[in-house]
């Protein structure tokens, strides 16, 4: 079963994408802010993807990905940013994401995001 | 018989008959001008006047008859006129049978009368006279030799008449010479006049001196002097005059001649008009009264006599002074000594009426005083424009507090020893941006601070304590000048200056300038603050809008998601149960919700700025809303490990609008439980002198306090965006809907930690 790892503090959409990706076979895994998804990280959950909500209290979006990219093991973990920014494409491109959803964002968005990040870092590791 | 004969005679022989001459010796050429030739075959006796030439006829016919020598005394005329005295012995001789008379001529006096002739001929010559004599009863004339010579005429064809005389004198002169005469007949006395004669050479000027004789024989004799080399002189010295005097006259100069007396030798009309000598004292000859009228005109008398008497010293001196005059005129005063040959004979002064030219002067001296000042006042003004123009480039900058301390030290020296730029907080604080001459005592900086520190300038005189004013003034300050920085409405700072240069005083001029600066820093600080603000407004609008849009696209995700979710589980057999739908639905409704309150607040923000919101006030207990707020958010408090705690009150019935209320209560417990860090939250409702206050104390990340003056403002958020939810509208507005309740909400530090926000709102009668 393929492990993703979502970073955000709301819990309804937490839920929703626990919900909607159980059901195509990923085991979600969740952290409230970036404190804790590194925690998780470093304590051995190895990802395919990771989603990541860039607006977080403690340790934001920004940080844990500046903190990914230090960490060799953890670096080439493909991040799908979360934001309700206009300019989210470039905030992820900024800091290395592989891909964005931009809220609100439809179930099909979410998939194809998800997907593509998975291809992305298959690619990366061969 | 001549031998014997001890003086030279002339010699003549005449027939006896006809007693014509036969021979004359040439002897009569030396005493009577003849030639010898002139007198053969003329009567013997011929040139002998009338009363004469009887006496000798008879003699010469004695002679001839008897034989016997006579002797006859007579006169004969000269060619010249001149009737020369003989005594002549008449014989009879004869010669080859032939009788004949034989004269021998005596002149009267003898050789020395000849020499004393030839003398007074040599002398009518050397000093260019000629002696003429008039018989006035026989109209004979006799002229001497050189008056001959002086009439330019030959005697030989000369009229020997008065007629003749007449005849050679100048035909303008004729006239005035027959009036002599006939006056000098008629009264019988001397007599002068001077005529002219035309002769060969050209005119000829003669004086002619003459006395009557009356007795034995009327006469008159006299003196013709040739004065021609006179006359010439005289006429030349009269042109000269003549000439001078034209000149004189002509000058615009005033001349005056004194000789070595201080007599007035000379003066010429331009003199008389130039001194305003009326006519009366100039025809007077009264010399001390015309130089006492010109002394009377002079400022300064005593200057002007010392050095004309200064020059009385020193004859040879030249002179050249400027003197004014009482009436205001300009008069340069030049003199030279007068020679004759190599003596001073006197002084020649020139006065020469300069008024225009000194006025002329002296208004070319005003304009180029007046161009030179228009000159500086233009330089000065350029510097001034540059100045100003180097202080806006310096305070173009947004940087203004940089910029004011730059334009500070511009003004220093240029304008001032010592400038200080002060710009007025709000807080009551000043920030000074000053500069200094390094040339400043040090006591006179530190005691300028102090004293202008001590009040802001203008809001009070710093130095109108006399004894600050004396210390600085003993340090060294001269100047001291502040001008206000301003803008519509507001005071922002003010501008210093301080001289401590001599003579360097600040004057309307300064004051403009300052002004001018003041101005230009005022409104380079206001628009750089206003731009700022605006730069501040913006990121805080785009700020919002960053967050706006995170905070309702957050439960729109979740909400869409939900909705696209039960749909696909629609359509999956035996999904979509009640629970996942009462799960899924419940979400939504929350979400629904909560995008319910943010819209609420952006419209109740639209509502404050167009002062459209309104209050329906109603009777209620608040004790009891507040309880039902607090529970409403336990749940989520709870989950975040807060308890939220509330005083035991009893009711507090009032008057307000409920749904406001809640929303100022659900507020500030919103932010209580957000920042509390999941520390107890307390609420206290304490009701006091007709109204009542809320307080909600929390104990979490509490506020910095750079945060604290702008936490009820638009899109402010006590805590970083990226941290925390929320639109930063919820202060603004609970304070705003408070105002308008006509209370107020306010925040407190809590020691230790938190913050403590409290809702005071009027009581409101219970209805």
């Amino acid at each position: 079963m393929r492990t993703l790892l979502i970073v955000d503090d709301d819990e309804d959409i937490v839920d929703t994408v626990r919900m909607v990706l159980s059901r195509r076979g990923w085991q979600v895994e969740a952290a409230p802010d970036g404190a804790v998804g590194l925690e998780r990280l470093r304590g051995g959950l190895h990802p395919e993807v990771v989603l990541l909500d860039l607006m977080m209290p403690g340790i934001n979006g920004w940080q844990f990905c500046e903190e990914l990219r230090r960490e060799p093991a953890l670096s080439q973990i493909p991040v799908v940013v979360i934001s309700g920014a206009g300019d989210v494409g470039e905030k992820a491109r900024s800091i290395g994401a592989v891909g964005h959803l931009r809220k609100p964002f439809e179930l099909s968005e979410l998939y194809e995001a998800v997907e593509s990040a998975t291809s992305a870092g298959s690619e990366a590791r061969s | 018989m001549l031998a014997d004969v001890p003086h030279e005679p002339i010699v003549c022989e005449a027939d006896a008959r006809t007693l014509e001459c036969l021979f004359v010796s040439g002897e009569i050429r030396e005493l009577l001008g003849y030639a010898p030739e002139e007198w053969l075959h003329r009567p013997l006796f011929d040139a002998s006047p009338s009363a004469d030439r009887a006496r000798l006829v008879d003699a010469c016919r004695a002679v001839l008859a008897d034989g016997r020598r006579r002797v006859v005394e007579h006169e004969v005329i000269a060619a010249d006129r001149r009737p020369v005295k003989f005594r002549s012995e008449l014989h009879v001789i004869e010669h080859d049978g032939v009788r004949m008379l034989l004269g021998v001529l005596h002149e009267a006096g003898g050789p020395l009368a000849r020499e004393r002739r030839r003398l007074f001929a040599e002398a009518e010559r050397v000093a260019g006279f000629g002696v003429w004599y008039w018989d006035i009863v026989d109209n004979h004339v006799v002229w001497t030799e050189n008056l001959f010579r002086l009439f330019g005429v030959d005697p030989q064809g000369f009229d020997a008449t008065f007629e003749g005389y007449l005849a050679c004198v100048h035909p303008d002169d004729r006239a005035a010479v027959r009036a002599h005469i006939g006056r000098a007949i008629a009264e019988r006395k001397g007599f002068h006049f001077d005529h002219r004669v035309i002769t060969p050479e050209g005119v000829r000027y003669l004086s002619c001196h003459g006395d009557v004789i009356k007795e034995p024989h009327a006469h008159m004799i006299g003196i013709s002097q040739d004065i021609t080399a006179r006359r010439i002189q005289e006429e030349a010295v009269e042109q000269a005059y003549s000439l001078l005097q034209a000149t004189l006259e002509a000058s615009a100069d005033g001349f005056l001649v004194m000789d070595r007396d201080k007599q007035i030798s000379l003066f010429n009309r331009p003199f008389l008009e130039l001194w305003k000598v009326p006519p009366s004292l100039s025809v007077q000859h009264d010399h001390p009264a015309l130089l006492n009228h010109v002394l009377e005109q002079v400022a300064d008398r005593d200057a002007f006599l010392a050095l004309a008497e200064q020059l009385y010293e020193h004859p040879d001196e030249p002179s050249f002074d400027v003197v004014e005059l009482r009436d205001g005129r300009v008069i340069e005063r030049v003199s030279r000594p007068q020679r004759l040959g190599d003596q001073v004979v006197g002084r020649v002064w020139c006065f020469r009426d300069v008024t225009p030219r000194v006025q002329a002067v002296a208004e070319r001296q005003w304009a180029l005083m007046v161009e030179q000042k228009a000159r500086e006042a233009a330089e000065r003004q350029h510097r001034i424009s540059q100045f100003l123009a180097n202080a806006s480039a310096l305070l173009a900058s947004l940087d203004y507090e940089t910029a004011l301390g730059a334009v500070a030290r511009l003004i220093v020296p240029a304008l001032a020893n010592w400038c200080a730029i002060d710009l007025f907080g709000e807080d009551g604080d000043t920030r000074r941006f000053a500069s200094t001459d390094e040339t400043l005592p040090a006591g006179l900086v530190q005691e300028l601070a102090s004293v202008t520190a001590r009040a802001r300038p203008l809001e009070c005189d710093p130095l109108a304590h006399p004894e600050a004013l004396r210390r600085v003034r003993e340090l060294g300050m001269k100047s001291y000048l502040a001008v206000p920085m301003v803008v519509p409405g507001r005071k922002l700072g003010a501008l210093t200056l301080v001289s401590t240069a001599e003579g360097r005083t600040y004057g309307p001029e300064d004051l403009r300038l300052a002004k001018n600066l003041a101005e230009r820093a005022a409104l380079a600080v206001e628009n750089a603050r206003l731009y700022l603000a605006t730069q501040d407004a913006l990121r805080v609008r785009d700020e919002f809008l960053s967050i706006a849009s995170h905070e309702l696209n957050t439960p729109l995700t979740s909400l869409l998601l939900g909705v696209q979710t039960m749909r696909a589980l629609a359509h999956e057999k035996d999904q979509l149960s009640v629970e996942v739908c009462d799960r899924m639905l419940g979400r939504a409704e929350r979400q629904v919700k909560h995008l319910r309150a943010l819209v609420g607040q952006l419209l109740d923000v639209t509502r404050v700025d167009a002062h459209t919101l309104t209050l329906e006030p109603t009777t209620f207990d608040l004790s009891a809303l507040v309880r039902d707020v607090a529970d409403r958010f336990r749940e989520q408090a709870e989950r975040i490990g807060t308890t939220i705690t509330i005083a035991p009150s009893p009711p507090l019935e009032g008057s307000w609008d409920k749904l406001r209320v809640e929303e100022l209560v659900s507020i500030l417990l919103s932010n209580a439980v957000k920042y509390g860090a999941g520390r107890p939250v307390e609420v206290t409702l304490e009701p006091r002198d007709g109204r009542v206050s809320i307080r909600v104390v929390d104990h979490g990340i509490g506020i910095a306090p750079d945060q604290m003056g702008r936490l009820f403002q638009r899109f402010q958020r006590g805590v970083s965006s990226r941290h925390y939810g929320g639109l930063g509208l919820g202060l603004y507005l609970s304070r705003e809907i408070a105002r308008q309740m006509g209370g107020e909400v306010t925040v407190e530090d809590v020691a230790g930690g938190g913050a403590s926000f409290s809702i005071d709102l009027p009581r409101g009668e219970a209805s």
